[in-house]
């Protein structure tokens, strides 16, 4: 088993993570039987594997480990990885398209990659200023935030940020502006060493 | 960090124990981003909408519960949690968990605030800005019916908070308050919306936090669904109430006799007014007259 391997077996907080997937594809299942009501449920999904990537960079030792000789760079470039669990779940979802809802798969995939990019990099970026457990409060604060644009959809004209049947180009725009943010918070999170 | 002396038992000593973690609670960055959201997005709505005076005024207190609400669960979960970190320097001093537990009750109190004044501010704006004549709320309703739907927004706010501390003094795990929230916006969703349209409405009104205005429908109308919305407000506070002893059940040393009358008291309490709030009030949904400028199809 190669180091990265053996690193994130033993260093990711798996449990969490792993809840917060089960609560994804629990919240996916509610999605087959009530499909009326996919646009709240579908961004509950999204919450769940948001949450889930919001614990990937928790590490109770991170004060110890974050100046071992491999270096901190290694480590938050290891754990990156693990984001690639959340994402599959919500790829599944999107692909299955549960209840026959109409998800436009390209645009959804979007929106989810986005939002799991711009937390993953949070919680790297907090992790690189030596915040141990960033997911205790940022898992159920992009939780939040990922349901909230639901309450704005039917009292504004601009309509709804998780579109069913159909996706507009400035929804896709801004959802491209939520990926790039999220690309950017990587980037400098991702940078060698830390920023106490 | 407070200097304040907390006696050792007593009325002055839970009074100060309550006025440290309301202070906590009103400081908390997450709670007050939610409230800064809560009227930011009100303000967007009121400068954004097209129509003279405000449009679906019963709808927008799930506005506030929702940001405030919603938040408040998060930050009074961090607060509970954070007093476990000196769990055993904490247990060696006089007074149990339960009494902490009370004390954290109070995070309660800056929520309800925040709540009370997103509604008054509501009521002000649409005292000014007025409403259509066709609109549910005073003059169409009964006065008692939009002060109670009014308020709930204040008791959701408040009950966020205590189901917070709920939360975080059984669910130990990350992210539990995470769970808590996601798990409040689907059991409230599926909870009412099958039933909404449905001849049997009323049952609707078990969940957290159930709506009694639709919002404008395509022809011009707004649907008042049915339930006693007054009965209902109490059935919230009844919920508060039981969130406030479940979380000081979790103190083995809490459960007396006289502590356990109670939580099954409060308990009935809640089931008589759930049933109130089901049976009377208005027993079909209603629509109100058309208004002409919101017909879209």
């Amino acid at each position: 088993m190669s180091a990265r391997l053996w690193y994130l077996r033993h260093g990711v907080a798996w449990l969490p993570v792993l809840a917060c997937c089960a609560a994804a594809a629990a919240t996916a299942l509610l999605v087959v039987r009530w499909p009326d009501v996919a646009g709240v449920l579908a961004p509950a999904v999204l919450a769940c594997c948001a949450g889930a990537a919001a614990f990937v960079y928790d590490e109770d030792a991170l004060p110890v480990v974050a100046v071992t000789p491999r270096g901190a760079g290694w480590r938050r470039t290891a754990r990156l990885g693990v984001t690639l669990l959340p994402m599959s779940v919500w790829v599944v979802v999107v692909a299955l398209r549960p209840g026959e809802v109409p998800f436009v798969r390209p645009g959804w995939w979007l929106l989810g990659g986005a939002t799991l990019l711009l937390v993953t990099g949070s919680a790297a970026l907090a992790s690189r200023r030596l915040v141990p457990t960033p997911g205790a409060l940022l898992a159920p604060v992009v939780a939040l935030a990922a349901v909230a644009p639901v309450t704005l959809a039917g009292m504004f004209s601009w309509g709804s940020l998780y579109p069913i049947g159909d996706f507009p180009d400035p929804v896709r725009a801004v959802w491209l502006g939520v990926a790039l943010s999220g690309a950017v918070v990587c980037v400098v999170a991702l940078r060698p060493g830390l920023r106490p | 960090m407070s200097s304040l002396s907390v006696p050792a038992s007593g009325l002055a000593g839970h009074r100060a124990m309550a006025v440290i973690e309301a202070r906590r609670m009103a400081r908390h960055p997450v709670f007050l981003l939610g409230v800064v959201l809560a009227f930011v997005v009100l303000g967007l709505f009121l400068a954004t909408k097209k129509e003279e005076g405000v449009p679906v005024v019963l709808t927008l207190p799930l506005l506030g519960a929702f940001y405030i609400g919603l938040t408040s669960v998060i930050a009074a979960a961090r607060l509970t949690s954070s007093t476990e970190v000196a769990a055993e320097a904490v247990a060696t001093a006089p007074g149990t968990e339960a009494r902490r537990t009370l004390g954290l009750a109070a995070t309660g109190i800056p929520a309800f605030l925040a709540g009370l004044a997103f509604s008054v501010v509501l009521v002000v704006v649409a005292q000014v800005q007025g409403v259509a004549p066709q609109e549910w709320w005073f003059g169409t309703l009964p006065d008692w019916q939009v002060w109670s739907m009014l308020l709930m927004c204040p008791a959701a706010c408040l009950g966020g908070a205590l189901l917070g501390v709920l939360t975080a003094r059984w669910l130990r795990f990350r992210g539990a308050s995470a769970m808590a929230v996601v798990a409040l916006i689907v059991v409230s969703l599926l909870g009412q919306a099958p039933l909404l349209e449905t001849s049997s409405s009323e049952w609707r009104l078990r969940v957290p936090w159930a709506i009694f205005h639709t919002g404008d429908n395509a022809d011009g109308t707004q649907t008042l669904i049915a339930g006693n919305p007054g009965a209902y407000l109490g059935y919230m506070l009844a919920l508060c109430v039981l969130a406030v002893l479940g979380a000081m059940w979790h103190d083995r040393t809490a459960r007396t006799p006289r502590f356990r009358a109670l939580v099954a008291a409060v308990a009935a309490t809640a089931l008589v007014l759930f049933a109130v709030a089901a049976t009377t009030g208005s027993h079909d949904n209603r629509d109100s007259d058309p208004i002409p400028s919101r017909v879209t199809g």
